[in-house]
């Protein structure tokens, strides 16, 4: 389960996923693994859909409206749940921290 | 609403203790008189030991898989007794390939070193096996995995199916070959542990001359041989069909809960012995045998009630495969 860090995130901030992970998909979920930690991870297909938008051309915004959309939530749930996937995925250093993150145009949803 | 898990680090390779520094005691290719040869399953393995009593024990253990000639692979197990010491009990030192593994001091403490010998080279060196910490059966040409740690009922269980007719690949790895995906054989004399002797009896599977044995912290095992069954009883190569995941719970009724491919494939990773060391990149043979697999946890309490649950589900499988062929 999805630790209780809550982080705080521009709702500009474009999160990136890591290039060298390898990825596969299982009946609508996912199974990520990193081959510097040796560690696998499995995405339900909540996190699965967030996942696939950390392109690093997608706001934090624009994932979690399209959450709310997809999954029926209120604007104000679609981004805590985005913003502690996001957490959760920079901690365990899947997706690239913000600092790291290359600066880019945020595209529009 | 959201849901992630992860598993860190290869659990199986930093359980398995590294003797390779320790000193070895030459195990040589050359045949001895004192060697008996083995191939069980996809393992050979050849004992050398000037233990005769020892040496009749491990052939009456293993008297289906005995063959008479060395693979030039074998796995060589050296048993000698250390020199006789006023001032130390007798020991024995049980080496593989020449890696010192274990000194156990009583003749009841070999058996068990030597299988866990055999399973510390197995995770070493068989690179082309993905290796999983399971139980593995076959039915009707379709394998099942039962991964799980030690004491969550994987060998009960595997006898349990053993008593009704499943056909045995191994109590302790699921072998499965990274090219094929197929499960491979290694008919391991199934490992009991003394709470469990009973049951045995209960299903008609005596342990091996009624001998107990000693297994470091896990106290008294009786063996039970695969073939006690009939010498049909041991399968050969099949593919995954089904991955279980037990749990023993006293008491409990068997309750079989399907979970998703990628939980399953998630937590065989946990199981995984060979993560890194694996020739085929792991994590590609473990999606595509989840891919391939129906996956269920398990949390049972009564071996007969287990059995047929999963009876009743291998059988289901087998009759919707038939209307669909």
């Amino acid at each position: 389960m999805l630790g209780k860090t809550r982080n705080e995130y521009s709702s500009s901030y474009q999160p990136n996923r890591r290039p060298s992970l390898r990825e596969s998909l299982l009946d609508g979920e996912g199974l990520v693994f990193d081959e510097e930690t040796n560690s696998t991870h499995h995405l339900n297909s909540t996190a699965l859909f967030i996942w696939n938008q950390c392109d690093g051309n997608t706001s934090i915004q624009c994932i979690a409206e399209r959450v709310a959309d997809t999954y029926d939530l209120t604007a104000k749930e679609a981004l805590d749940e985005v913003s502690r996937l996001v957490g959760y995925l920079e901690e365990r250093r899947l997706i690239h921290s913000r600092e790291d993150a290359p600066k880019e145009d945020v595209k529009s949803c | 609403m959201l849901e992630i898990h992860d598993a860190t680090g290869d659990p199986g390779q930093s359980r398995k203790p590294d003797y390779s520094s320790n000193r070895t005691n030459g195990a040589g290719s050359k045949e001895l008189p004192t060697d008996v040869h083995f191939q069980i399953g996809v393992i050979p393995v050849t004992l050398r030991t000037p233990l005769r009593k020892l040496r009749r024990d491990y052939a009456s253990l293993y008297d289906f898989a005995r063959v008479d000639r060395k693979s030039p692979n074998s796995f060589i197990i050296e048993v000698t007794p250390k020199p006789f010491s006023l001032r130390h009990r007798p020991r024995f030192d049980v080496s593989i390939n020449g890696h010192l593994q274990f000194e156990p001091s009583r003749l009841a403490e070999i058996i068990p070193c030597i299988e866990w010998s055999i399973n510390w080279e197995i995770s070493r060196s068989l690179s082309g096996h993905l290796q999983l910490h399971a139980s593995t059966m076959e039915k009707n040409g379709c394998g099942i995995i039962l991964p799980g740690e030690s004491g969550a009922g994987k060998s009960t269980l595997a006898a349990g199916l053993l008593a009704r007719g499943y056909r045995y690949l191994c109590d302790e790895f699921a072998l499965i070959d990274t090219d094929t995906l197929q499960l491979q054989p290694y008919p391991r004399v199934l490992c009991v542990k003394k709470p469990a002797f009973p049951v045995m009896e209960a299903l008609g599977l005596p342990l091996h001359g009624r001998k107990h044995y000693l297994k470091g912290i896990k106290g008294y095992v009786g063996y039970v041989k695969p073939n006690t069954i009939g010498d049909a009883s041991v399968a050969s190569s099949c593919p995954v069909r089904n991955i279980i995941f037990p749990k023993y719970q006293a008491g409990a009724d068997p309750v079989l809960m399907p979970i998703s491919r990628a939980q399953a494939a998630f937590s065989l990773h946990t199981y995984c012995f060979n993560l890194l060391s694996c020739h085929r990149n792991s994590f590609d043979v473990i999606t595509s045998v989840a891919r391939n697999a129906n996956c269920f946890r398990l949390v049972s309490g009564d071996i007969q009630k287990t059995c047929d649950l999963i009876d009743d589900l291998v059988r289901g499988q087998s009759s919707a495969h038939a209307k669909i062929a």
